[in-house]
């Protein structure tokens, strides 16, 4: 049976449940959320360290509370929602196909979906990391499930490879659940974590941080015996003399997060190879009329909050569809595009003059100096920074009247150039 | 001293000396900053987070806090605390779950909704 | 030893015993399953499969290879026209796609006539030569320095370890038994055959059939047999994403060397892309560990067919382990023990030999015990549902039958708690995590569990009954947890107040 929906959500994590109820506000009624896990929440639900929602909530929360918070809302709004919901499938004409063990294959037509199914993290096999293939090398993400939802310790003797914002949090708490954590390596020569981070994982806790370096063999048959560290030169790769055994039974990787878009590949939704979330306006409108998507499957973000704030466009865009207002002229708009030091922009294009801000990532750390928005050489946008990081999002609002004067321009280039 | 301070993910790097017996802080980009510079190098304090065993609810671990940051020292005592403990359900954010946890005068709460099952 | 969960007999008398639970063990058990016989196949192992049939590159070969009138020739292409019927009796994924082996250079052209014209001679059907357009026009991603190419269209992909668990399965409904993590401590000649200690198990049987891989020469010497030293041939590979796996459409080869067929580019029979495998002689035949170096060379390699092979996109990198002995298989009756049947040197192409082989080592079976089929011999077996692969429709059925198959545990390759369920009630049951990946995929995609893996080890539990923190990747020794939270500090509990 095909059940006619307005706006289905597929995802209950942060950005599914801010877009649910941000498009509930703008006059839909008919909103849908689909979950896979048994509750709603995402991945906030094993983030259960504080620091979230300051630009939110204006107080500092975990990630449990963060979520309840909006879970709250949606269930003051009586919104309804499905877990234990796997979505499957859908189509260009907006059908969502899914399986749930009560309802068994459910068909939604729907008038726009969100999409808001996170991201999941880069493993072993993506970096080729040479070795045995024993027990004892997991996902930071992995390991924070365990010790945080299943109760259980992963290993006593930990190494952790990357400095992502996971593998900072799990090496605190793993070592106040008594583990050794003996090192976090880094194959850059700067984290990818927050400096908070840093201080109050790493630093307070005594674990050493060691940049430009990286893991270069895993060793033990049944389980992690140990790993082969090495240092690495300019070009990241390693230098043999440096090579060093560290004895561990575990090694948590927290190598980066990639966008989990298998479903918006199902129907060729236009990517950006550099986020590896889809191309979108500044409605968060993909290239498919009706679907919008936000959060981290759309691209990476550092800290929730920002999550919160892309989903209420993405959930009143998607309302506006619904309600015919639809921007239709996906195809046209302006393209903006990355320039000096810049890696991404979100949104990848601008299809209406409308006051909005661009989030983008700078490709490497910047001391002080500018962020500047040029149309056709002119510079229409500028902010000043003291340091930018990549593994931090920036934002650039943009007036409308600057939005104006984008939509006739045919290069529109984002830079950050640095003082010198 | 150089500081991050950890009170926001901006993780503003500070500056931090005492002089004449006062704290100055420097590279602060909030108020805050300066507060938390000033405490850092007199008496630090963190928020510990945690989890515990939970009977009969859904799930097998409740998510916890101390409901204000205490001093760091205190933190190995805090955990101590919280490793003989477990909770029944039900409990709702913010329930206390150990009140004046290891003499802190922070009482540790729940951070998550745990119906019985 | 292994722990296992279910209660065995310890005692046990057999017409027949098999040692080694890989291709060549399961298929021997297969086929001896066919007569009335009491069968019984020892495994050292936590799982089938683990060893050399579980990280290959499961190619079904046509049989071009190996030169005319040896054994590997001759059940090469036996085996291969024997797949087909077996993987619809048994529910084995088998893809035959057909082979291609690339010539860049005049001398490969003539390799490629010499492999063409042993083709002939081995019997294998439907090969040609095409030329280079014609390839680039079959394989866009084909390097434009192809200037032929052998094309062999009865060669497949085939997933080796689910080859050999059908065959076992088939094997187990036929009445044969199967002693998973029972490794072979020692073993008496009587007068009737020999007498088996494997594990807390006491085994005697008539014929003894040695399939061990790597172990045959350890078996063998308990047995009073011929020394089988056989050296170790490692080889790493590289699996990509399954996004890629329409990159190439057939099996690539390049011209083949001394040190075996190549580095090759194809499809797997579920579909991801692999690359491999290096080849390189080792001492230690545990010795699975992957190399930077390894691994450079199969990607370099790989290149010279397919220049745009992608740099990203793999999701594990693994090493096989082939035993070689001399230049041909060795399975034959032993000499200094009578009633032990050998088999030694099962390299490639074991995999696509195994089903001839079987049939070969049941003759010899033949020669030491009467051989009477039985009427009821069960010739199909169905496999676990493969939800991924169904239509809604199916589904649907599926559904409205078990609920489970609805609650999805692994989302990188679609698979459902109903099937892991079903994995763990195996007619040969499992109890790793391993064991539950190799058989329904969970955990075998992009993620590579690293969202699914605590839920695959709930259910475990709870089918099991084995506790969640005994819990084993692939048996004693890799338990995926060391313990509980706060298990050093004691069990004083206090109830919450509020």
């Amino acid at each position: 049976m095909i059940r006619n929906i307005d706006t289905v959500i597929i995802g209950g994590g942060p950005a599914g449940l801010a877009a649910a109820c941000a498009c509930y506000d703008a006059g839909v009624r008919d909103v849908y959320i689909l979950e896979r896990d048994e509750n709603l929440g995402g991945i906030l639900q094993q983030c259960i360290h504080n620091g979230f929602g300051l630009q939110w909530f204006k107080e500092e929360l975990t990630g449990p509370e963060y979520a309840q918070r909006f879970i709250d809302e949606v269930e003051k709004r009586s919104i309804p929602y499905m877990v234990n919901t796997m979505v499957l499938e859908i189509t260009p004409d907006k059908k969502v196909y899914c399986v749930n063990p009560d309802e068994g294959v459910c068909i939604f037509q729907c008038k726009s979906i969100v999409l808001a199914m996170g991201c999941r993290e880069r493993v072993r096999g993506n970096l080729k990391i040479p070795g045995m293939r024993p027990a004892g090398v997991y996902s930071a993400g992995l390991a924070q499930r365990l010790v945080n939802l299943e109760g259980a310790m992963p290993g006593k003797e930990v190494v952790i490879l990357g400095s992502g914002d996971i593998g900072l949090i799990m090496a605190r708490r793993m070592k106040w659940e008594g583990a050794d954590v003996k090192m976090v390596c880094e194959i850059m020569p700067y984290s990818s974590g927050l400096a908070r981070n840093i201080q109050q994982c790493l630093r307070d806790n005594g674990i050493p941080l060691k940049l430009n370096t990286t893991v270069v063999a895993i060793h033990g048959k049944q389980r992690v015996e140990g790993v082969t560290i090495a240092k690495v030169d300019e070009n990241r790769k390693p230098i043999p003399e440096t090579q060093e055994y560290v004895p561990c039974d575990t090694l948590l990787l927290s190598v980066g997060l990639l966008p989990e878009n298998e479903l918006s590949r199902g129907i060729n939704i236009q990517m950006d190879p550099v986020t590896g979330g889809p191309k979108v306006d500044e409605n968060r409108q993909t290239s498919v009329p009706g679907i919008f998507a936000c959060g981290n499957v759309l691209h990476v973000h550092d800290i929730v909050d920002f999550v919160s704030k892309e989903s209420v466009i993405a959930g009143k865009g998607a309302a506006a569809y619904c309600q015919n207002r639809g921007t239709e002229a996906v195809s046209g708009g302006v393209s903006l595009n990355p320039g000096e030091n810049v890696r991404y922009i979100v949104p990848q294009k601008l299809v209406q003059a409308e006051a909005c801000s661009l989030y983008f990532r700078v490709g490497s750390p910047l001391g002080a100096g500018r962020i500047i928005l040029r149309a056709d050489g002119e510079e229409l946008a500028a902010k000043r920074f003291i340091r930018a990081v990549p593994g931090e999002m920036e934002e650039l609002p943009i007036s409308l009247e600057v939005a104006e004067k984008l939509m006739s321009a045919k290069d529109v280039v984002l830079s950050a150039e640095v003082s010198r | 001293m150089e500081l991050i301070c950890i009170l926001c993910p901006r993780g503003c790097h500070l500056q931090a000396e005492l002089r004449d017996g006062q704290v100055v802080v420097s590279g602060n980009s909030c108020p805050r900053g300066e507060r938390y510079g000033q405490e850092e190098l007199t008496h630090p304090v963190r928020t510990v987070t945690s989890s515990v065993y939970v009977a009969n609810g859904k799930g097998k671990m409740l998510s916890v806090k101390t409901n204000r940051p205490v001093a760091k020292e205190s933190i190995p005592m805090v955990l101590e605390a919280l490793a003989d403990l477990q909770v029944a359900a039900p409990i709702r954010v913010g329930d206390v779950i150990l009140g004046d946890v290891a003499g802190t005068g922070a009482d540790i709460v729940a951070t998550r909704n745990v119906p019985i099952v | 030893m292994e722990q296992t969960y279910k209660e065995e007999n310890r005692q046990k008398s057999l017409d027949v015993l098999v040692i080694g639970g890989g291709i060549v063990g399961t298929a021997v058990a297969r086929e001896l399953s066919r007569y009335t016989l009491t069968i019984g196949l020892v495994e050292a192992g936590s799982d089938l499969a683990r060893k050399t049939t579980g990280a290959n590159s499961g190619i079904i070969h046509a049989g071009y290879d190996a030169p005319a009138g040896s054994l590997m020739a001759k059940l090469n292409v036996q085996g291969n026209q024997m797949y087909p019927k077996l993987c619809r009796d048994l529910d084995i994924p088998f893809v035959q796609n057909g082979s291609l082996v690339l010539a860049f250079t005049q001398e490969d052209r003539k390799e490629l006539q010499t492999l063409f014209s042993r083709g002939l001679q081995n019997g294998v059907e439907g090969l040609t030569i095409l030329g280079g357009d014609e390839v680039r026009k079959r394989e866009p991603h084909i390097s434009q320095e192809v200037v032929e190419a052998l094309y062999a269209p009865t060669a497949g992909v085939i997933s080796p370890y689910e080859a050999a668990i059908a065959f076992a399965e088939n094997a187990a409904d036929n009445g044969a038994e199967f002693y998973l993590g029972h490794p072979v401590t020692s073993i008496k000649k009587t007068q009737t055959g020999f007498q088996v200690t494997a594990g807390d198990l006491e085994l005697t049987c008539k014929v003894l059939i040695n399939c061990a891989g790597f172990a045959s020469d350890e078996i063998s010497r308990m047995a009073g047999g011929e020394s089988l030293a056989a050296q170790a041939r490692k080889g790493e590979y590289i699996l990509y994403d399954k996004a890629y796996g329409d990159f190439v459409n057939h099996v690539i080869f390049q011209p083949p060397s001394k040190m075996g067929k190549g580095i090759l580019v194809t499809r797997t029979a579920e579909g991801n892309l692999l690359v491999g495998p290096s080849s390189e002689t080792v001492y230690d035949p545990e010795d699975t560990a992957t190399t930077q170096q390894g691994l450079d060379l199969v990607w370099n390699t790989a290149r010279k067919s397919c220049p745009t092979l992608p740099a990203g996109g793999a999701i594990t990198t693994f090493t096989g382990v082939r035993s070689v002995y001399g230049d041909d298989f060795y399975i034959r009756h032993s000499e200094l023990a009578p009633g032990l049947i050998q088999t030694a040197g099962i390299c490639s192409p074991g995999l696509t030999a195994a089903p001839a082989i079987a049939k070969m080592i049941a003759a010899l079976t033949g020669d030491l015990l009467a051989l009477e089929e039985k009427a009821e011999f069960q010739e199909t077996r169905e496999g676990i549902p493969v939800f991924s692969a169904m239509s809604w429709e199916e589904r649907e059925a599926l559904i409205r039958q078990d609920p489970a198959y609805a609650r999805m545990v692994c989302r990188c390759e679609t698979v459902t708690e109903g099937q892991i369920r079903r994995a763990l009630h195996s007619p040969i049951p499992v109890w790793t995590v391993d064991g539950v990946k190799r058989r329904v995929r969970a955990g075998m995609g992009r993620c590579q569990g690293s969202f699914c893996t605590p839920r695959v080890m709930e259910i475990i539990e709870e089918e099991t009954g084995i506790p969640f923190c005994e819990i084993t990747k692939n048996g004693k020794g890799s338990e995926l947890i060391v313990g509980k939270l706060k298990d050093t500090n004691g069990g004083a509990s206090h109830d919450s107040k509020h």
